[in-house]
């Protein structure tokens, strides 16, 4: 039993029906979530504090930079009080991927929506692939998913440095904390490193330095990282980022000794980089909390995380449906729901039946009715969830009552949830339903990570399912899920290793010139459930007469960056950045940057909503 | 303390590099991959390489930093407020922009913006573009 709102109950069987008696189980009147504050009542409050209070500030931030330049956000702050009242994040953009994949051959999909992020560059290609194959009936051989894992662990190996040093990393570099808290670069230049044997800085102070954008060691060693990792997805699929060897049934790639030994020797040279990274965001963590225990509140909010599960088990995934809870719970990283820090489910039907998406709020018309009323399973599916949805924009002048951004607001169970890679590290801890390995140990507390000797001797790093969750958490989940996927890329280099002494070479469920022949011609849904760098992914379809009729993709950026809902609960980034309280220092309000704030926001993610191609000035994106 | 750059290659031998900068079905109608498709067939003398350099800035210059070129041109297209179709040729000695706009540039490189302008920011934030003649 884990739904809470929705009226689902579960047979002995685990099987769900919606509960009887209820004449409109779904409608947003009459399922509720339980929201401790109206928006009214919200409204009310901001506008008697502005009346009393001429320190109230708006700000309106379009772009957040270093972010990707398609989210702004605007929030109501309390300078006096150093708090935010108020924040709303809106995606500016258009995307349109799901309408240019309409009417198209399905294989189509996959280099369509890889397009969907330009920071990563693979995940979508997979996903779609899994949608489709679903919807096609085929299983890709083991070593076509052993591929796959390879590559998306190298993905993850290009995403997580590069969101650390380039993107989050900036904000804890000597010239930030200079500008806006002089105390703590003070502190800095005397607080002695815990993980100096590891990482080789002596004190803060020579860390924050090496953070600093352009010239700082970190930053620059992170760019050379995310080169080794993008060699090791090309030396799989040819290309990075939009690999174009990523097919429905498995990968179209040629996979030798010579390729998994250049991939090896690439792999090797992370271990010790993957400790470093760890030894630092841990030190990082921990000055500011000695510093001031405040920045735990710095974008705090509740444990709910949601994801969808990463990496298969080569012998365990089918690619169909039916099977999707027990090949889902053989994961590296377990899918499942937690709901203030309980795992409440890790079944893949229980996921996608939880969740449904809400435009109130957005650029888009609500459709009406839906295709279906059950997964093909026959567990209960809302007319909002993504097999019913159907993307119709409908553009109008932004107004925060109505409609303001383009980003959607998806819900499970009607619960406000998180995506993020550190959400992997949650559920999988908790879950302790990993396959048998020699690396990786879930304890249902913690992750005990076993890292293989390099210049370093071998090792053994545990991440501790936190007690607080807040900006600093998630930088320093984000760098042991580093090393968590690199993990997962020795474990899955072995098996390559192990499938090719076997003599199991094939990569694909069927030769190319057979795909066509596999696209069923009547009404059949997919759905990919997959991960991308800041953490749950999917993408749902239908398939008739051989072409997509529907395609609805939902990115981790959708959820985190997402608007109030029918109930007016807002989404994680907002409700991250209210939670956040002002620590720099405001004594002359000309110079407030909001650096907690943006710490708040990137730590989670960045927009994975990039724009295509588009000369500079004609704005940052092409809508097609 | 941290590892140096994990790469520094010799010189290539690549006297100049030629890279065109675009993206399939964008709104630059791909400029610059035509380009190199076009220039490919041609005989452009020893010491010239003709390159898709559409893949990402930062990629871009780590791909810079390996050749090392004595001289780079890039080929794109981008709206400049002329007549579209209009052929412009800028020399391109540094770029005068704050370490705070740099940083930027390569903020938005690695969140996916490929453009002509925004590589040669990073290239040359990051030090990669061939010394001034």
């Amino acid at each position: 039993m884990c739904f809470k709102n929705l009226p689902i109950d579960f047979d002995e069987a685990g099987n769900a029906t919606l509960r009887g008696g209820i004449p409109d189980p779904y409608d947003v009147t009459i399922t509720k979530p339980d929201v401790d504050k109206s928006e009214a009542e919200r409204e009310a409050q901001i506008r008697e504090l502005v009346a009393r209070n001429g320190h109230i500030k708006e700000m309106n931030m379009d772009p957040v930079t270093r972010i990707a330049g398609a989210m702004a956000l605007s929030v109501t702050a309390d300078l006096e009080e150093g708090r935010y009242l108020d924040a709303r994040s809106q995606a500016p953009l258009f995307r349109g991927y799901e309408v240019i994949a309409m009417g198209r051959d399905p294989r189509d999909a996959i280099f369509i929506t890889s397009r969907a992020c330009g920071v990563c560059g693979g995940v979508h290609a997979h996903c779609s692939a899994y949608a489709i194959e679903m919807a096609m009936g085929l299983a890709p051989p083991a070593m076509g998913t052993v591929a796959r894992n390879l590559g998306e662990a190298a993905e993850m190996g290009y995403d997580n440095p590069l969101h650390l040093y380039l993107l989050a990393g900036p904000d804890y570099s000597e010239p930030v904390v200079k500008a806006t808290t002089p105390h703590l670069w003070q502190k800095a230049q005397s607080w002695s490193c815990p993980g100096v044997s590891n990482h080789g800085f002596r004190t803060m102070s020579e860390l924050m330095t090496a953070l600093t954008p352009l010239t700082g060691d970190l930053y620059r060693e992170g760019l050379d990282f995310t080169r080794l990792a993008r060699e090791q997805f090309v030396l799989l699929h040819g290309k990075y980022p939009h690999p174009q060897t990523i097919v429905p049934g498995g990968v179209s790639s040629t996979i030798t000794l010579q390729t998994l030994n250049e991939f090896h020797s690439r792999l090797s040279k992370i271990f010790d980089y993957a400790q470093r990274m760890v030894a630092i965001w841990d030190d990082l963590t921990e000055f500011f909390y000695e510093a001031d225990e405040r920045y735990k509140l710095v974008g705090s909010r509740p444990m709910n995380f949601i994801d969808t599960g990463f990496w298969d088990d080569p012998y365990a995934y089918d690619a169909t449906y039916e099977n999707c809870n027990a090949w889902g719970e053989r994961r590296w990283a377990t899918p499942g729901v937690m709901i203030d820090g309980e795992l409440v489910t890790t079944r893949l039907t229980d996921v996608s039946c939880g969740f449904e998406e809400f435009v109130d709020h957005s650029f888009y018309e609500q459709w009406s009715g839906g295709r279906h009323q059950t997964d093909p399973l026959g567990n209960p599916i809302s007319p909002y969830h993504p097999w019913n949805k159907q993307t119709l924009p409908k553009p109008g002048p932004k107004s925060w009552k109505e409609k303001y951004t383009w980003s959607t607001a998806p819900r499970w169970d009607r619960q406000v949830v998180e995506a993020g890679a550190y959400a992997r590290l949650f559920i999988t801890a908790r879950a302790r339903k990993q396959p048998a390995n020699d690396f990786i140990e879930a304890t249902g507390h913690s992750l005990r990570m076993r890292v293989p000797k390099g210049l370093t001797p071998e090792a053994e790093l545990e991440w501790h399912v936190p007690d607080t969750w807040n900006a600093f958490e998630r930088n320093r989940g984000r760098a042991y899920h580093y090393l968590f996927s690199q993990l997962v890329s020795l474990a899955s280099l072995m098996d390559a290793y192990d499938l090719m002494r076997k003599g199991e070479n094939r990569v694909a469920a069927v030769p190319a010139d057979e795909l066509p022949k596999r696209i069923p011609k009547e009404p059949t849904p997919g759905v990919g459930f997959w991960g991308a760098g800041r953490g749950f992914l999917t993408h749902f379809l239908e398939l008739d007469q051989g072409v997509i009729d529907n395609y609805q993709i939902i990115t981790p950026s959708t959820i985190n960056a997402s608007p109030r809902d029918p109930w007016e609960q807002p989404g994680p980034y907002d409700e991250s950045v209210r939670n956040t309280p002002m620590l720099e220092d405001i004594s002359d309000p000309s110079k407030f940057t909001s650096i907690d704030m943006l710490r708040a926001v990137r730590c989670s993610t960045r927009a994975c909503r990039a724009p295509r191609t588009c000369p500079r000035g004609a704005g940052r994106s092409c809508a097609r | 303390m941290p590892a140096g750059p994990i790469t520094e290659a010799p010189r290539s031998g690549v006297d100049v590099l030629v890279g065109g900068v675009g993206q399939l079905y964008q709104g630059d109608l791909d400029l610059g991959r035509h380009a190199i498709e076009a220039l490919a067939g041609e005989d452009l003398g020893r010491g010239v390489r003709v390159e898709d350099l559409h893949y990402g800035a930062v990629a871009v210059v780590q791909r810079l930093q390996e050749l090392r070129p004595a001289a780079l041109i890039l080929v794109g297209a981008a709206q400049r407020g002329r007549a579209p179709g209009s052929v412009h040729r800028r020399s391109i000695e540094g770029v005068d922009l704050p370490p705070s706009e740099l940083q930027r540039a390569v903020g938005e490189a690695v969140t996916g913006y490929v453009t002509v302008d925004l590589l040669i920011e990073v290239a040359f934030a990051l030090e990669a573009l061939p010394p001034a003649p």
